[in-house]
């Protein structure tokens, strides 16, 4: 290697020390000639050493000592000699880790020393014992900088011969035979000081050379092998290491609680808002708030999750991904539509759409050609060709509701037939997906405040819901016909809890997914996660004991029922019942049509809480007739549906946000996201072994150093610590 | 073997490499200024004894490298120290950002009633300064303690820094010896006994405090 040719000394390696080397750049051999001002020869030879040693091994960098190594190195050999000399100096003699960030390496040899001194000077390592004293102050520098300014120049020399001939055990041998030839002015000294300061001197004047060196290898033997000594270095290195990993992890983390306590403490409360699997193997989170849309990636190999730079002007409220394309849409709450490459995560472009893009759905038409809806909230429905991942040309609007479009679904009938069914407050609209002629449409709630939280398509049909409820509708998608009602709350609580009017259920659904395998899976608003299958069945051979899960029978026409009227204790509270009925009482249980409230299950809520005087509101409301209902419901299906509870499992305090599944070879990955950025297991993969499903958590790593971050409950706990340390200190 | 001095007290120079720790303890120490001083590796220390009003105090003064990986072996000896100087250089910004960290360093790893004390070096070269006095003042009154400039080179308020931190360890010293043994503490004059008194006050006050932070 010839040292003149020009190495880029702009690189990171480099630059990353280039002010600790300038610094020590005269503070090496500061009496020595050619070392003595910045223009000297070998100041400049010692910068262009330990220069590229930097780049030669980036894992140490520079580290002080190192620059006394290269400085002896240059007194004899030429900067390339000195360059590879202190290659091996440090990769080869020293321990691994002599010299990198923990000085991991080092402090194992201090130890190691301890325990020979114990093995070889018993007495003064009792002594030493005695008055706690720990030598490594003084031995440090000895093995760190091979005994330079510790011993004079010759015996300095005649010690890095050997070192260099044998490796780091002769530093143990010399070091040895040092206390040994000071040991009776070591023993005679009582306190710490003293022994410091009588053994640095009397070390600096060691100039008997042979004297030193007929103690180190003659009075010292039978000094352990040097096998000995390398495997207790060793095993001094692999607990230090252990330690010092451990320590390093805590304070990275800490420093990164502290780095980022400004921003994130803003974002704990940051709701997961969608979720998109891109590329196959990777899971694209979005959270944030009214002003900014954030974005974290998941590896669903490795299970582990970190923020992206990706900030967004706001709440991103859907993504979609383009395999093809490598793109990545993402529909915003200001009404852009941003594209994303998938790769390298960088914008391509941004378009703006005027107004909030609630939902989007791709649907590929051919080869090459992508058709993309994106709903509005001004009721309208955006198409959008996509041909590449550059920006789209062509965009056509069309007006569907007066409600905003909350979700667009692709169903695929018997003949194969495709329609996008839209959800419009409490109305469904389905779109001919090819020539977007409007087919039909129908409500599937009286109430027409009520607003359908999403559709889902299954191949018995489209799930659905409305948001608050926790009803699951399926609905026949060639007949418009509502095929089964099922209230997930009844494998929620057997108690039933009182519900307001006012504010959501808990136990409200918050999305579902349909596997292809007949399992439906739900999250509620209360971070629960139900997985069901369903089973179809022919109606006489419905097993009794399920059939209380399903609908048309009596349990659960009582517990439906009781949604339609209120509890009161008092008559005089007739007003206010029938103002709110008006108002509100509708909005929460009109998912099932009055139809269910027929005069017996009156009755039996009445035994039921015979202590409450029942009121029954509806008799107040203008009910419309019977005639007026859009709503379908089919009552004499020969075939009935079976809901039948596999799992069910609490998943998370906050809402469960999403739940989306992906196929990758055999198995079936699903993927959920619940809660808030910041919290623990926010977002976890599901796969199925042995008919069971188990729950793998996301860890979130920090993007920077690649630590795992920790969650929410602790840095809330650490900042307490923090304060009250930081309050109790204040006293003293 | 009679005691040479009546107070021990443990001080720790710390701060960014390069700051002139070595220039400030040598000056201190042996009363020299040598611009040719090498890098210090790992832990040095100088010893000096001095005479705060008729009492002998030796200070035991460790030296520590500023690089950053061998803040894991020079932390060790934050714990025995009874006075700590956090040392910037008045030419380098970035010196002065890091007193932060170090002041983090010593609340983590040091006792809690540490006495710090800022000292800004080479105060000789006002005219490359990129840090002004008034900021140093700042920074020591977010953290509740003394500053100083100070030039190793002229000799300027080394004495005084050094002299400033042994006084303040030493009130503190006997402040807690005599509370620790309230008899027998006649015979140190009655000017330390007025002396006392307000600032036992204020030690009696802060508990309150502390009770109310619990509650």
């Amino acid at each position: 290697m010839i040292l003149k040719i020009d190495f880029p000394v702009k690189q990171k390696e480099v630059t990353k020390f280039h002010h600790q080397i300038y610094l020590d750049l005269l503070r090496t051999l500061p009496n020595n000639v050619k070392f003595s001002s910045k223009y000297s020869q070998g100041v400049n030879q010692l910068q262009e050493v330990l220069q590229v040693f930097c780049l030669h091994n980036p894992s140490i960098g520079y580290c002080q000592g190192m620059n006394f190594i290269v400085g002896i190195s240059l007194l004899f050999l030429e900067p390339e000699d000195a360059f590879w000399c202190l290659v091996v100096i440090t990769e080869k003699l020293f321990l691994p880790h002599y010299f990198d960030s923990g000085l991991v390496g080092a402090q194992a040899d201090q130890q190691c020393l301890k325990n020979l001194i114990e093995l070889k000077l018993p007495d003064l390592h009792d002594h030493l014992e005695s008055l706690e004293l720990d030598l490594s102050s003084i031995t440090l520098n000895w093995f760190l900088a091979i005994f330079i300014d510790a011993l004079p120049f010759e015996t300095m020399l005649r010690i890095w011969d050997c070192f260099l001939l044998e490796g780091s055990k002769i530093l143990f041998r010399y070091s040895l035979a040092l206390l040994h030839m000071h040991k009776n002015t070591l023993m005679e000294n009582n306190d710490t000081i003293s022994i410091f300061k009588s053994l640095k001197y009397s070390v600096k004047f060691t100039f008997d050379i042979d004297g030193l060196n007929k103690i180190a290898f003659e009075q010292l033997e039978p000094f352990p092998k040097r096998k000995e000594i390398i495997q207790k270095q060793k095993n001094y290195l692999r607990i230090k290491l252990e330690s010092w990993k451990s320590r390093r992890l805590q304070k990275i983390n800490q420093d990164i609680i502290e780095w980022d306590s400004e921003n994130d403490e803003q974002n704990f409360h940051l709701k997961i808002d969608c979720s998109s699997f891109v590329d196959g193997n990777f899971v694209w989170v979005c959270y944030g708030g009214q002003m900014e849309g954030n974005v974290m990636i998941g590896d669903l190999e490795m299970k582990k999750m970190s923020v992206q730079n990706i900030v967004t002007e706001s709440k991103i409220l859907s993504i979609v991904a383009i395999e093809e394309f490598d793109l990545v849409l993402m529909g915003l709450l200001s009404g852009n539509l941003i594209g994303f490459n998938s790769v390298n995560k960088e914008q391509l472009w941004n378009l703006n759409l005027k107004d909030s893009i609630l939902n989007m759905l791709s649907v590929k038409a051919e080869t090459n050609f992508y058709r993309l809806y994106c709903a509005h909230s001004n009721g309208k429905l955006t198409y959008i060709e996509l041909d590449s991942d550059k920006e789209p040309s062509e965009i056509f609007d069309i007006n569907v509701s007066s409600s905003p479009i909350e979700w667009i679904e692709l169903v695929i009938d018997d003949h194969e037939e495709k329609y996008i069914w839209l959800a419009s407050a409490n109305t469904v609209y389905v779109y001919n997906e090819r020539t977007l002629l409007n087919e039909t449409k129908f409500e599937v709630s009286v109430n027409q405040f009520d607003h359908i939280l999403m559709l889902k398509h299954t191949k018995n049909g489209v799930l659905l819901s409305i948001k608050g409820s926790s009803i699951i509708h399926l609905y026949d998608y060639n007949t418009y016909k509502c095929k089964l009602l099922f209230d997930v709350k009844l494998n929620l609580r057997l108690s039933i809890e009182k519900d307001d009017d006012f504010s959501f259920s808990r136990n409200r659904l918050t999305c579902f997914l349909s596997l292809d395998n007949n399992l439906i899976w739900f999250g509620t608003g209360d971070g629960y996660l139900l997985i069901y299958s369903i089973e179809i069945y022919e109606q006489k051979k419905i097993d009794k004991l399920h059939k209380k899960f399903s609908l048309n029978t009596q349990i659960f026409k009582r517990i439906m029922s009781r949604r339609n009227f209120s509890l009161a204790t008092d008559f005089n509270l007739d007003y206010i019942y029938h103002e709110r009925a008006k108002l509100n009482v509708k909005r929460r249980d009109s998912s099932l049509p009055d139809k269910f409230l027929d005069k017996n299950s009156k009755k039996e809520m009445k035994k039921f809480k015979s202590e409450f005087i029942l009121k029954d509101i509806s008799k107040h409301l203008d009910v419309p007739s019977e005639n007026e209902f859009k709503i379908n419901i089919c009552n004499n299906y020969d075939l009935e549906y079976k809901m039948d509870l596999l799992t069910k499992a609490k998943i998370s305090d906050q809402p469960v946000r999403t739940i989306m599944s992906k196929k990758i070879g055999d198995e079936i990955a699903v993927i959920t996201c619940s809660g808030n950025y910041g919290e623990d297991e926010t977002v976890l993969k599901w796969s199925q072994k042995d008919k069971n499903w188990k729950n793998e958590p996301f860890i979130e790593m920090c993007p920077i150093t690649n630590i795992p971050k920790r969650p929410l409950y602790a840095k809330i706990e650490y900042f307490q610590n923090l304060k009250n340390k930081k309050e109790t200190k204040k006293f003293f | 073997m009679a005691k040479a001095y009546d107070y021990l007290f443990k001080l720790l120079l710390i701060g960014d490499s390069g700051v002139g720790k070595t220039c400030v303890l040598f000056r201190f120490a042996e009363d020299q200024y040598n611009a040719t001083f090498i890098s210090t590796i790992g832990i040095d220390f100088k010893i000096r004894t001095i005479e705060l009003d008729g009492k002998k105090i030796k200070l035991q003064i460790w030296d520590t490298a500023g690089q950053e990986r061998f803040r894991t072996i020079t932390t060790a000896y934050y714990r025995g120290a009874m006075g700590i100087l956090l040392v910037y250089d008045i030419t380098s910004e970035k010196s002065f950002d890091s007193i932060r960290n170090w002041i983090r360093n010593i609340e983590e790893h040091a006792s809690a009633d540490v006495e710090r004390m800022l000292i800004g070096n080479k105060c000789d070269m006002n005219d490359r300064r990129q840090v002004s006095k008034e900021r140093g003042e700042k920074l020591a009154i977010e953290y509740g303690m003394k500053c100083m400039e100070t030039s190793a080179k002229l000799n300027e308020n080394i004495e005084n820094a050094f002299f400033t931190l042994a006084r303040d360890i030493k009130a503190k010293t006997e402040k807690r010896l005599n509370q620790n043994r309230p008899g027998s503490n006649s015979q140190n004059g009655t000017g330390s006994n007025t002396k006392l008194k307000p600032k036992d006050n204020g030690g009696s006050k802060s508990s309150f405090f502390k009770m109310c932070t619990i509650l």
